[in-house]
């Protein structure tokens, strides 16, 4: 056994640069691994650590709209009765506004002493110094550029600055809660909401999940929002009330891990790429050690004691390339996290990422680096010398068995995210699976092409070895296939958003919050020569069908329909739902919806892109129908151009957030192409993979063929001719590849738009078919595929053969 | 000492629930409780007239305050249990600084623990709130004692006909309890000297007639027994050199009552304020004195940290009826309670370890804290 | 009549582990249009190594070599690589001992390979009329690799003539083939070869075929120098 090995390990060194490219290729498969979850562990970590304080170990957040402290304590002691409620604590929250120095400060004030006590074992902790306790100190947001140890007059009475953190709320102030009601000047009776931690009977897979896979876990059925009641038996005092998940307080967060979820999926792609570079790879060797082997095999070394000196190879080139894919992929993270967050106000450290290196990522990097080794090794063995050239006899159950895959992961919603990859994935394996009859098909039809010798010269060799190119045909069709299905999603995705954000937002100013300084401010901004138009607008939850929504509501005429796609005014009675609600609720324009009172009848849809809630929009007339009396508590401004009006009026009215177009547009682009510059830079690596992986093919074609090409060259075939040869070879070989890529990638976009993207964001996107994301991956395989027809290929001997 | 150590007790708990809660957060709890320690508040240093109810009700102006409520119970079939209800008060400020309702000058944290001997089973809740006339707080009269759902109150005058109510989601403990010997004042007339510098205002109830109910993992358990209720408040804290305590209530079937606690120094040497009490069964009550007693342990537990209890003693006191030797065992090894500080406190039996050696002759309660 | 080809003083060692190894010193040799000339010797002494620098396809390391053609008389090793390969194109034909045919190409594909480098397309009824007479007609479609030995000699042949070079060179055409069919490949070959006007340079090492030449050049052993 041990002179077996030698001999592979012999074989090895006669075979240098296809080990290369082995290592080269499993090396950059675990640096996708790893940079993914590196990547993930560190959006992870910021999107806790930006978790407000005041939600931090919290599940839910009550919400009605008559809450107060002795409601609150109802409830809390109604909890305490129950034996064995879900529930494990309930934290009484306070949220207000005040203005200091020109600034417009969060107050945030919360019972701190109510939080579960065993916080500091989940992921996300309250932060919160004890001295806030002691009444006279506050936590103040790195926002608000007030530093720790400075004192701030505020509702009468002279706060201590214990602290200052990035609490993700903007200039905000945290209190304990008899601070914040003297600072905002309520009464003790005030409570804003109330948060809760909830069990979650999935706590133990999500933390395993979570360290295996960080982000996986966004794929999996989210907590809804959901009556209070169905947490605890409702009180009186809170019938009605909603219990909403935490992770709706933070759309931007929610949308973060539906991207990690995405780019876990995407981190794999190269390993799997990598995967039939090896298999390749294996088969090639076996063949160029064939003569060995049988040899070994008739001199009595059983089949197994081959596979195994044959595996050792791959257990060797496995540990090598996982130390280097360890290492490429730490770096591969820090470029990827400086790449997103380039123009970002505050980029995160690159180098932290290192600092996520752990015994996880260390020890799913060997898994996958020496499994993909092992796996391909074994594959390629078993089918080399399995003894057995008759296909499975359940070979034609495969192709149903996938198409039934598919059909169940689009068909069937509630198989969510990752029903909807694993219909992508079903559908790769299919098309990976066609590589091997399209070569047949292709082979049978050369001969009617109306080609020069030379070119169904090229075009038969490319059909001619199957077993050589079509595992590393197949990889390059996954590859070409998954960047044309990326690339459509994103770019359609993004055409859609900005259409949106073209669409709704067409005034200058967004005003919020305004309740209370509405009649003052819209008099004022009548006042103000500037102001060409003031629309106001509320909002309210609402219960539609039993399902919590957010009520819209404005004077819908024509134009402000037209903002949600829809061309008439809105009469009395009618409404427009969100996509996600039409979904939830399972109605479609046409049908009528029951509310509190009377019925609205559904006209049309839109996309609600980051919604957390669903939403139902009506002119301010239909409101009574849901039990309601219209109360504005927003204002659209529209405004002359270069007019100062909203630095006034942050000025005069501190209550009152005031964003404008442009900042929210550019924002929102911005964080739209940092969230899927990563997702790119992933689909270039698969790629790239699947170059090595066609340029290791190749070159054994090449060597293949070498015996055609002496016999051309004695023909009298000149140099031009022959590399004209090649390229023409290698372009067939992009050409298969392209074919069969473009469908699939096709395929992977309309299920990435419109099943998953709805499963994980609650939005259908529209598919566009931009040409750059149409055409420039199957450019760039082709391109790639004559890059490695042209390459040299590497001079290796065969094992066996005494002489060159 | 016990109680002293109770008042450091409570501070290391707050210290680590913030450290818990807040691991990020920066630790100036001491700048709170250390430093600036008894600034603004009173402190224990002369014996004063005792005034009840009044006193059997929060003492804001000092720093730290309890209510330790330890019985021993029996169920119909001779199983035995035992029930530990503590609300520990800490001020953070001698005084409101906000003011209202809400105010956070006043921390309280209860401990409750169950022990079923017959199961094996030792279970402790905890709970922690500010003090609120909702969620915690302690009035004299009517007498009650409460945090978050749990209570101790009195349905007559002063401690009479006392009932406690605490239910978590795995046990649930009511209890009516009547106290059956008189009230009495520990150390001075009630000043119990720790140290040369520190001292408390501190009685007893050492015994109540107990009867009710217990909700165990198993099932509804009724149960009868005795209690002992211990009352201190203090401004002051464990001093630097002593590293734990060892703390004794035992209830006689004789009808007599012992306490008595040590603290163990890091030297190695007795302290001179170990000290206890003994009541006889008319209610008659004598000081111990360090030279009136010695304890010496016999027995240890392991448990999973490695941390060795002294799990039982041997006991020798002698009082006005004349020389105690006991031995005194713990029920069940392993009463340890995972709260934020870990410490022992459970259920122990008394034998008699002089004429009728080997015959068991009463219960009680044992603590051990400063192990690590 | 001046030869087809030309050879004077050709010499030509190779470098191995042990030394330098003489194959060919001072040879000379005219070949005349029609001529079959048969090389002779045992293996090692230089037989193909001589074919192959007839053919250009390796360099020589003394001596000329001229092939006479229309366009006039070419000194083989003076011209530049790609030039050369023009003139393998236009002007000679290759039988091998074995892989002669490109496995991708069918039997008649393979036999107009010659005709499409060199563009000649006037040739192709004729030359698939030499197929046809060569007995292979009914495989003309047929892929190599079900072809039998004597019939992928063959086709060789069909393809070394297609497109009427001057020079034939072949490599132990026969070597690979039993009795029967290797005189009858022989046959076929000599008799194509006159037919179509051409000159043919045979290496073997079988007395018998060499005996069916008109003239048989014997190549000596390799003499071995000391580095």
């Amino acid at each position: 056994m041990r002179l077996l090995v030698v001999s592979q390990l012999r074989f090895l060194r006669q075979a240098p640069w296809s080990a290369a490219t082995v290592v080269l290729g499993v090396a950059l498969g675990v640096a996708s691994v790893v940079a993914v979850h590196l990547i993930s562990v560190q959006v992870q970590r910021s999107l806790d650590e930006a978790t407000p304080p005041h939600l931090g170990g919290l599940t839910h957040v009550i919400e009605h709209p008559g809450l107060n402290a002795e409601r609150y304590f109802q409830l809390r002691e109604q909890w305490r009765r129950e034996a064995d409620s879900p529930v494990t604590a309930l934290v009484p929250l306070i949220e207000g506004h005040l203005a200091l120095e020109a600034q417009r400060l969060l107050v945030v004030g919360a019972d701190w002493l109510a939080f579960p006590a065993q916080a500091g074992r989940g992921p996300v902790v309250a932060r919160v110094p004890v001295e806030v306790l002691v009444g006279e100190a506050v936590l103040v947001d790195a926002e608000t550029g007030y530093a720790e140890g400075e004192s701030l007059r505020l509702g009468g009475r002279t706060f201590t600055v214990a602290g200052v953190r990035d609490t993700g709320l903007g200039p905000a102030v945290l209190a304990d809660i008899a601070a914040a009601h003297a600072l905002l000047g309520r009464p003790p009776d005030t409570v804003s909401r109330v948060g809760a931690a909830v069990t979650d009977p999935w706590a133990w897979w999500r933390h395993w999940i979570d360290r295996l896979m960080p982000g996986f876990a966004a794929g999996l059925p989210r907590p809804p929002v959901r009556p209070l009641a169905e947490l605890m038996p409702a009180t009186a005092a809170l019938a009605n009330a909603l219990a909403k998940p935490v992770t709706a307080e933070r759309p931007s967060a929610e949308f973060a891990r539906s991207v990690l979820f995405n780019l876990g999926a995407l981190g794999t792609l190269a390993l799997l790429v990598a995967w039939f570079l090896i298999h390749q790879m294996g088969v090639i060797w076996l063949r160029r050690q064939h003569l060995l082997l049988s040899r070994l095999h008739v001199m009595g070394v059983s089949r197994a004691g081959l596979r195994r000196a044959f595996l050792s190879l791959f257990v060797i080139l496995g540990t090598v390339a996982t130390a280097a894919g360890v290492a490429a992929g730490v770096a591969l993270a820090a470029a990827l996290v400086r790449l997103s967050s380039e123009g970002a106000a505050t980029p995160p450290a690159a180098p932290a990422v290192v600092a996520h290196v752990d015994v996880w990522v260390l020890l799913k990097a060997l898994a996958s680096g020496l499994g993909v080794c092992l796996l391909g090794g074994y594959g390629a063995f078993q089918r080399e010398w399995s003894g057995r050239s008759e296909p499975s006899r359940w070979r034609w159950l495969a192709l149903p068995a996938l198409a039934g895959l598919v059909a169940l992961g689009i068909g069937w919603e509630g198989s969510g995210v990752l029903g909807g990859f694993l219909a992508i994935f079903a559908m790769s394996v299919g098309t990976a699976a066609l590589v091997t009859p399209a070569l047949a098909a292709l082979r049978r039809a050369v001969p009617r092409l109306r080609l020069g010798l030379l070119g169904r010269l090229a075009l038969r060799e490319v059909v001619w070895y199957p077993r050589v190119l079509s595992v590393a045909l197949a990889a390059l069709t996954l590859a070409v296939a998954t960047a044309v299905g990326i690339g459509l999603m994103v770019e359609s995705f993004r055409l859609d958003f900005a259409r949106m954000l073209e669409s709704r937002l067409d005034g200058d100013l967004y005003v919020s919050d305004v309740a209370g300084a509405l009649p003052a401010l819209t008099s004022w901004l009548r006042a103000q020569p500037a102001v060409t138009g003031i629309r106001p607008s509320g909002r309210a939850r609402v219960r539609l069908q039993g399902e919590p929504v957010e009520l819209g509501y404005a004077r819908f005429d024509a134009a402000e329909s037209a903002r949600y796609g829809y061309t008439r005014p809105l009469a009395a009675g009618e409404a427009l739902i969100s996509e996600r609600l039409a979904r939830s609720l399972d109605v479609q324009p046409g049908d009528t919806v029951a509310a509190a009172q009377g019925s609205v009848a559904v006209v049309g849809t839109f996309p609600g892109f980051g919604d957390a809630l669903g939403r139902v929009l009506v002119d301010a007339g239909t409101v009574p129908r849901f039990g309601l009396t219209p109360r504005f508590d927003r204002l659209t401004v529209d405004l002359e151009a270069g007019s100062a009006v909203a630095a006034e009026m942050a000025r005069r009215f501190p209550d009152v957030q005031v964003e404008s177009r442009s900042e929210i547009r550019s924002r929102a682009l911005e964080i739209f192409d940092r969230t899927f510059a990563i997702t790119r830079a992933l689909t270039l690596l698969a790629l790239a993979v699947a170059v090595v992986g066609i340029y290791n093919a190749q070159s054994a074609l090449k060597l293949q063929q070498a015996g055609t090409r002496r016999l051309l060259h004695a023909q009298g075939l000149s140099a031009g001719e022959a590399r004209g040869l090649a390229l023409l070879h290698a372009a067939a070989v992009g050409g298969v590849a392209v074919a069969l890529a473009l469908p699939l990638g096709l395929a992977m976009a309309w299920t990435l738009c419109q099943v998953i993207n709805p499963r994980s964001f609650g939005w259908t996107v529209g598919l566009h078919l931009t040409w750059q994301a149409w055409l420039v991956p199957p450019l760039s395989g082709l391109a790639a595929a004559l890059a490695a027809g042209a390459l040299p290929a590497p001079r290796e001997r065969e094992a066996g053969h005494e002489a060159a | 000492m016990r109680r002293r150590d109770r008042a450091g007790l409570l501070a290391v708990a707050l210290l680590l629930a913030a450290a818990l809660a807040h691991p990020a957060a920066e630790l100036r709890l001491g700048s709170v409780l250390g430093e600036q320690e008894a600034a603004g508040f009173a402190r224990a240093e002369a014996p004063r007239p005792f005034r009840f109810p009044d006193d059997h009700g929060s003492h804001p102006d000092y720093r730290s305050e309890w209510w330790y409520l330890t019985a021993s119970l029996t169920g119909p079939e001779g199983q035995d249990f035992g029930v530990q209800f503590t609300l520990f008060r800490q001020a953070l400020r001698s005084a409101p600084v906000i003011g209202g309702p809400w105010d956070a000058s006043q921390i309280f944290l209860a401990h409750l623990a169950l022990t079923d001997v017959a199961a094996g089973r030792h279970v402790e809740a905890e709970r922690l709130a500010r003090g609120h006339p909702r969620l915690a707080g302690v009035t004299a009269a009517p007498f009650r004692a409460w945090l978050d759902g749990w209570s101790l109150a009195a349905s007559g005058r002063d401690l009479q006909g006392l009932v406690l109510d605490a239910e978590t989601a795995r046990i649930a403990v009511r209890l009516r309890l009547q106290p059956v010997k008189p009230l009495v004042l520990q150390g001075e007339a009630g000043l119990s000297r720790k140290g040369p510098h520190q001292a408390s205002y501190y009685y007893s109830l050492p015994r109540l007639a107990v009867a009710g109910e217990l909700d165990t993992p198993a099932g509804p358990v009724p149960v009868t027994g005795t209690a002992w209720l211990d009352r201190e408040w203090s401004t002051s804290v464990l001093s630097a050199e002593q590293r734990g305590w060892d703390w004794f209530a035992l209830q006689l079937d004789s009808g007599e009552d012992i306490m008595v606690f040590q603290l163990r120094r890091r030297d190695g040497r007795r302290d001179p304020y170990d000290q206890g009490m003994w009541v006889g069964a008319g209610g008659e009550s004598r000081r111990l004195e360090v030279r009136d007693f010695t304890l010496e342990p016999t027995r240890f537990w392991t448990d999973e940290a490695g941390r060795r209890w002294p799990v039982a003693w041997k006991l020798a006191v002698s009082t006005p009826a004349g020389p105690r030797y006991l031995r005194v065992e713990a029920a069940l090894d392993d009463q340890r309670m995972d709260t934020l500080l870990t410490y022992w406190e459970g259920l122990v039996r008394v034998y008699d370890a002089g004429p009728q050696a080997g015959e068991l002759i009463g219960t009680g309660y044992m603590e051990l804290t400063g192990y690590e | 009549m001046s030869p087809v080809l030309e050879v004077r003083g050709v010499t030509k060692a190779f470098a191995d582990g042990t030394g330098v190894r003489r194959v060919l010193a001072g040879l000379d040799l005219d070949l005349h249009a029609g001529e079959v000339v048969a090389l002779r010797g045992p293996s090692g002494s230089g037989k193909t190594t001589l074919l192959n620098l007839v053919a250009g396809l390796i360099p020589l390391d003394g001596g000329t070599m001229r092939l006479r053609v229309a366009e006039g008389v070419l000194d083989l090793h003076a011209m530049d690589p790609a030039a050369l390969t023009r003139v393998r194109r236009a002007h000679m034909g290759y039988v091998f001992q074995f892989f002669n045919l490109v496995p991708t190409l069918t039997v008649r594909e393979n036999v107009l390979l010659p005709l499409e480098l060199n563009r000649r397309w006037e040739l192709r009824a004729r030359a698939l009329e030499r197929l046809e007479a060569l007995g292979l007609g009914d495989r003309a479609d047929a892929f190599p690799d079900v072809l039998s030995g004597g019939e992928r000699q063959r086709v060789a042949i069909a393809r070394a003539l297609a497109h009427a070079p001057a020079l034939v060179l072949a490599d132990e055409p026969t070597g690979n083939l039993d009795a029967d069919n290797a005189g009858r490949v022989a046959h076929l070959l000599w008799q194509q070869v006159r037919e179509s006007g051409s000159a043919l340079l045979v290496a073997t090492h079988d007395p018998e075929i060499a005996a069916r030449a008109d003239r048989t050049v014997e190549i000596g052993g390799a003499a071995r120098e000391a580095p």
